[in-house]
This record gives C-alpha cells, structure tokens and sequence, in this order.
C-alpha cells in the first residue's frame, strides 16, 4: 500500500537538476525508559537550489527531528535514527563520519534553532563568535572578518551595531540575540539554511526585515528549510510547505495551493486555527496519536475503516494538480475528497479573493 | 487616599456588579503611568540617567472587558502590566483598582488584591514547580490565601480541571506529565482558583502553537464571558489581539501612541507607528508580500529615546517645515538621510569607501534615494553641504547641516493625545489642529 516516494514532486524535480537536499523514508525514533516514540516515521521530500521549503505542523509532529536528523546533531541516544537516505549534494549523511559531519555543519549545512541561547557562548562576545564561525571555514582578515561580523548584525536590526560588536550575548535582548544567532549562522555562506522558527521570538517589524534578508538569500541561490508554525511566514518565505502530523508528512503543496485549497483535514483544521478562533469545538476530545495507518484519524471528522492502515495512506494529487499531494484515503482511487473539499469552502478561505 | 482600614469594606462588596458605584467607574484606572530605571555607574553607583520603560501612559479597563497591549520588545508593555499587578513599583504615576490606588494597599487590603487581579505567564513551562502535583499548584493560592480544608480545596481544583477542559484525576499528575497547552490550561484554572476580577495575561499563548493556541484563547475566552472577569492581554500578534480583544493600546518607547475600538484602530490605524505595525506583519497570499517600511531601521535606546515624538527618527510620516517645497518622496529621502546619519548606522558600502578617499556625491545619492537636484533650494543646498562633508568623512558637520536645513515639529514638540474619532485617541503632530499638518492616507 505505502508509496514511499511522493510521486507529484520527485518525479517532476528528477526531471530537472538533482535537487540539493533528497530525503527518503526518513525514520528517527526517541527511546525513553517507558516507551518507543515514533518521532519520525517514514518522510520523504526534497530542497532545490534556491528553493525555500517550511515545514508547518505543531510540536511534537516530528519537524524539528526532522531537521535535527539530517546533519546528526539529534541527541543520540535517546534518539536513533533507525532507517532512511539523506543525500545533499551528492554526499549521503547518514552514513557520514561525525568529523565529515562536522565540516558540514556550519560550512554548508547552517542551522538556526528556537532558543538562541543554545546557539551562543555566554562567555564570548558576539562580534568574536562571528569571527569564530567565519574563520572556521574560511580564510579571512581579523579586520575583514569583523567588518562582515558589523554588516551582517546591522543586516539583522541590531542597532548600533559597531558599537555593541563587542557586548556579550546577556546584554542583548531576547529578540536581538535571536537576530544574532542568525547572523552567525549566516557567517560561511551556507548553502542549506535549517531554520526552525527563526522568526517567532522577533518582533514584526524585524520578522519584515528577517523576512527580506532570507528572502534575499535564496535569489543568492542559497536554499532554506525553515520549521515555522505561522502561516503569515509561510505565505512570505516559501515555495513549497510540507504539512507534518504525528512524524509523518500528511499534504504537501505549493505555497498558494496549500493556502487556497488545503486539503488533509488536519491542514484544514491548522489553517482555521490561524487567527485564534477555530471553529470546531471538540478540542479537548484529543487523544493519543495513532502510530500506524493515518496518524490523524483519531481527530478526523472524516474518518472511516482504512484510515487505520497499517500504512501511511499514499500519497495522492489533488485535483490533478502537480505538486500538490496528500496522504488520505479519501483522494485515491477509491475515495471521493469532495465532502472534504467542500468542508474547506464553508470555514473560511483564509486568502482572500481566491476561491 | 483609602487606608489599608477600607480594605475591609472592599472586601464585604467585592461581589461583581452588587455595588452599584463600583459598577460605574472602570474596574482598573491606569494614570500616567512612569516606570523609570535609575542606569548607574561606577562603585558610587551614580546616576547617569534613566531608562523610561513606561512613560506617562493612561488607560482604564471596564468590568468583563478584554484590553489588548500591543507594541515590540522594549516598548514596555510588560513593565507596565507587572506595574498593573504592583509586582513593580511605578516611579510616577497611579494604578487604581476599583477605585483604590494598588501602591497604597497593605494587609488585608494588599491581600485581597492579590487574590483579585491574577496573573498568567508566556511560558508555561516555567511556571510550575516540578516537585508539586498539579493539583496542589492550582491549590496553592488558596493555602496561601488561608483555605485550611483540604477536601474543599480539592473539590475547587478538581471542578476548575474540568472547566479548563482536563479531568480531575489529572490533579495528582506531575508537571512533566502534560504538554505546553494543557500547562497553559492549567495555570489558567490557577489564576481562576481565586475568583479574580483580573486577569493580566502576559503573551499567554505565543510558546503554543496553531490549534493548541486556539483552544487556550477560547478557553480564556470562556472563562471570561462565564465570570464576567476582565482581562489585560499583551500580546505582539496582532491576529490575536484582533479576535480576541474589545480595545487596544499601541505602545512605543514606553508610551502610548494610539488606543481605540479594536476594530478601529485595526482596520483604520492613525498613528505611522500602528501603521508601521500592521503593515510589517506578512499578509496570507503569498504573490502580496510588500512591507511597510521605516523610516531608519535602527531601534532607539529605551535609556535615550528620541526627543518630541519618540516615533520620529522611524516615521515615514514625518512632518516637513511649512516652508519646504518638496514633493513627498523627495521629502522623504532627505528625512531618511538625515537620521540615518543621526543613528550612526551608515550603509557598509559608504562608510567602507569613505576610508579609501573614493566616496563620491553620486554614490550617497544613489544609496539614500536622493536626486541629483532638490526642488527647494535652500534644502537642495543644506544636503549638497551635508553629502561634502560625508564624502570628507565629517559625519558631525554633515549632521549639523541637515538638522538645520530639515528642521520638523515631530523632534521638536511632544505630541499630545487627540481625540481622533469618538474613543480613538491618537498621539501625532499630524492629528494636532495647531501644525500644519493633515494625516496621510492608508491603505494596507
């Protein structure tokens, strides 16, 4: 039953250039003392050149050891990646040695978490972690280096920045170190960016300019993975979005696509969410999440018998449309996703003008 | 003044909506509200100057209404809700609560208080102590308010569980035991345990995201309407304070800048800074993605904030002198020359090149957006002044020059608040009968 390839959009990017980033049936499973979670169970996607991809999905739907899978840096144990390729340009990272890894990290493969104060050194100033994370990689002028350093915080809103080159993360706010931590990310030129909600502790008018300047890097060709739960960021940073749920990838589609025509009920119940208010009152009715079939069914208003699998249901295209895919019985063969759809046309099209 | 004496009486009527003058008046006054830092330096610990977290700011909230604050980090917001709860003492300034000023209250008065106006934290995670069951967190208050009988306190918890969408048996499990929304619930049902007239809610459910968040908001929500309580929500996500709030205050720098109806100020914001704010948050179609931009980029210092209008050196309204002639852009790029000099901030490109001796006049034109020619004369000559003396690298006189020849009312005079609509106060020159000034069209 379970197609582990998505059919809509690997076929189409092998058509082109290989793409940067391709992960297959991505398996990574958390060990604790009382019992096995199921983190994630089965994803597949790719990350083209140039190409900004967000993950949306709320916590614990396995986004974040998703990414934390790809370059090793999921604590492992209690983690164990159990199955699955990774392969980024060329290279498979899963079968990397953790020094290969290392030269990854940081060089090519950058990451920017939720927490800044896991990313910096509360005992060096931040203009010396930049230089640090530059001279890493790259051979460079102490005086070019904090140059860059200057440019790239005042790049991010830190104001004053020539001044406060010097300052240790604790004298910075909790925005601004966010900010900082982007920079230093930034430091080599990365060619994949892992941002997992890099925007959420900015406030708006800087989450505008973060938003420009990672909307810039990719016209530079630099590609992002960026976790985000906010649906305003992924109408302005992605090309396409990845809905999670449970460990397993459940709709996959354009940005515009998802946005106009989300079509796994669980992305239709996320997007009514959006502004606070959801419709649907049976809230707290939410139990635990099934680990095999589809991991939603549990809270699916549209549930029937073969939801409850085994497998994942596969992967099936909505209305014949390319890259827009999703993994519920009711859109293949045999279904009919037209009390699903219309269920979207009576909450609210949240984009306006388009339906 | 009410002695802590009174406190007694307050207690006797402190049933909602009995008393019919406590009806009348708002259930918490905010009046020009000061929060000053002392910024000290040296073993003296010398005074040198003082940041203004909160600075003059008036508000008043009604029985069972919901009041948002909104504004970025560093406007103050939550230095003002603790000084709200009177968990900071305010340096000017007076909080009322039902009529009595929150600073004066001690003893049973003070008490009483506490138990009224009730708290509920961003994180939920830091919220709770690991060691107590949930049940004896949500009971503490009440042991700490002097509610000797168990049986009591455990009836109250466990019927509070079950509104906030839990189960009683879930007041014997341990804080590790719930995820971040089901926290978020519970120290809910901890601040309802009181029976409180008001709750402050700092950022509730910006750590919980999409339909978690939701259901937070729709149980406060709930819980709201049920018990008639009225609610201070801070919150930066305008999409939540606009579902979920009857008035909002735009905070800046420690002041208020634009307070109204939600859906006013929301839909038809006066005040550039609001405009700024709403125009900054990204819009859902994603072929839509212009932002409103600043003025300058940089933050001021809370500790040094701009004089006259603090919003100033970031407004993109910024009132020109009566007697320049510009047309409104090239107004504009002049305004954002200057205080983008002023800041300090200079693009790397020029301040890199002014070191190598080969800035030129049209590379500054170029980045600053400024034609080759003004149409008033006497500012095309200030900013060929000013661009020489960038170029010669005297960033000092180029600054001197441009203050002189872009003079604005906005640095030089405090706004006061205008009765902009009926209950919709603005604070900009703009607004003000006495400038010259008419407010600018907006449209998102």
């Amino acid at each position: 039953m379970t197609t582990e390839h998505d059919s809509t959009t690997t076929a189409d990017d092998r058509s082109e250039a290989t793409p940067l980033l391709t992960v297959e049936n991505l398996r990574t499973r958390i060990r604790t003392e009382r019992e096995t979670i199921y983190a994630v169970d089965g994803v597949n996607f790719t990350v083209d050149r140039g190409e900004t991809v967000c993950l949306v999905g709320e916590s614990g739907s396995g986004k974040s050891v998703t990414c934390e899978s790809l370059t090793g840096i999921v604590p492992q144990p209690p983690a164990e990646i159990v199955d699955g390729t990774v392969e980024f340009d060329g290279r498979r990272l899963l079968e990397a040695t953790e020094s290969e890894l290392r030269t990854i990290r940081g060089s090519r493969i950058a990451h920017v978490f939720q927490n800044p104060q896991s990313a910096l050194d509360p005992v060096c100033t931040v203009g010396d972690q930049f230089v640090e994370a530059i001279t890493i990689h790259e051979e460079i002028s102490p005086a070019a280096a904090r140059e860059r350093a200057i440019e790239r915080f005042r790049a991010v809103g830190i104001p004053r920045a020539s001044a406060r080159i010097d300052d240790y993360p604790h004298e910075f706010s909790g925005g601004q170190r966010q900010r900082i931590a982007i920079a230093i990310a930034l430091a080599a030129d990365p060619d994949l960016l892992i941002a997992d909600e890099p925007t959420t502790a900015v406030d708006v008018t800087v989450q505008a300019r973060l938003i420009e300047l990672l909307q810039g890097l990719t016209d530079g060709g630099m590609s992002i993975l960026c976790i985000t739960h906010d649906l305003r960021v992924v109408a302005a940073l992605a090309d396409r979005v990845l809905v999670m749920f449970g460990g397993t990838i459940v709709e996959r589609a354009t940005t515009e696509q998802l946005l106009t025509q989300p079509s796994h009920p669980y992305t239709q119940a996320l997007l009514d969410s959006y502004d606070g208010l959801s419709r649907r009152a049976d809230r707290s009715a939410r139990g635990e999440i099934p680990t095999d079939g589809c991991r939603f069914r549990a809270e699916c208003p549209h549930a029937v018998d073969v939801c409850a699998g085994p497998d994942q249901p596969t992967f099936a295209a909505v209305a014949d449309r390319e890259h827009h895919a999703v993994s519920c019985v009711h859109f293949g063969p045999e279904g009919d996703p037209e009390p699903i759809l219309d269920d979207w046309r009576e909450m609210r099209p949240i984009s306006g003008g388009q339906q | 003044m009410i002695g802590p004496e009174a406190g007694s009486d307050e207690e006797a009527n402190r049933e909602r909506g009995t008393d019919p003058e406590s009806a009348a008046s708002p259930l918490l006054e905010v009046e020009d509200l000061d929060v000053h830092y002392p910024i000290t330096k040296g073993l003296l610990r010398r005074e040198v100057g003082r940041v203004r977290a909160v600075d003059g700011v008036s508000f008043d909230i009604e029985r069972g209404e919901t009041f948002g604050l909104v504004g970025e980090s560093g406007s103050g917001k939550t230095t003002a809700a603790h000084s709200v709860l009177g968990l900071e003492e305010p340096t000017g300034g007076e909080v009322r609560f039902d009529g009595q000023s929150v600073n004066e209250l001690s003893g049973a008065a003070l008490r009483a208080f506490r138990r009224r106006a009730q708290l509920v934290v961003q994180d939920p995670n830091e919220a709770f102590n690991p060691r107590l069951t949930m049940g004896e967190a949500v009971a503490e208050p009440l042991v700490l308010h002097g509610m000797e009988d168990a049986d009591r306190r455990r009836a109250i918890v466990e019927d509070l569980l079950e509104r906030v969408g839990l189960s009683a048996a879930d007041a014997d499990r341990y804080p590790h035991e719930f995820s971040g929304g089901e926290k978020q619930r519970l120290s809910i049902a901890r601040a309802l345990v009181l029976n409180p007239d008001l709750i402050v809610a700092d950022e509730p459910t910006s750590a919980l995201d999409g339909r978690v968040q939701s259901d937070v908001l729709a149980l406060l929500d709930d819980v709201r309407r049920e018990f008639n309580i009225s609610i201070l929500f801070i919150s930066h996500d305008i999409d939540v304070v606009r579902r979920f709030c009857d008035r909002v205050a735009v905070m800046y720098l420690g002041e208020v800048v634009e307070l109204g109806p939600i859906e006013n100020v929301l839909e038809f914001p006066a005040h550039p800074y609001t405009r700024l704010l709403l125009g900054s948050v990204p819009s859902l179609d994603p072929t839509d993605q212009q932002f409103e931009r600043p003025l300058t980029d940089t933050v001021p210092d809370p500790a040094d904030p701009p004089s006259g209008c603090r919003f100033h050196t970031r407004c993109s309204e910024i009132v020109p002198p009566e007697d320049v002639e510009l047309p409104w852009e090239q107004w504009r790029a002049v305004v954002a020359f200057r205080f983008t000099l002023q800041a300090g901030e200079l693009p790397e490109s020029i301040a890199v090149e002014t070191a190598d001796g080969k800035l030129d006049d049209a590379t500054v034109r170029d980045r600053f957006d400024l034609p080759a020619t003004l149409q008033d004369d006497a500012v095309d000559a200030g900013v060929d002044q000013a661009i020489s003396a960038v170029i010669a690298g005297d960033l000092q006189t180029a600054r001197d020059r441009l203050s002189e020849t872009v003079p604005t009312v906005c640095e030089q005079r405090v706004p006061t608040a205008t009765e902009h609509e009926a209950a919709h106060s603005v604070c900009c020159h703009r607004y003000d009968s006495t400038v010259e000034a008419e407010p600018r069209s907006w449209e998102r």
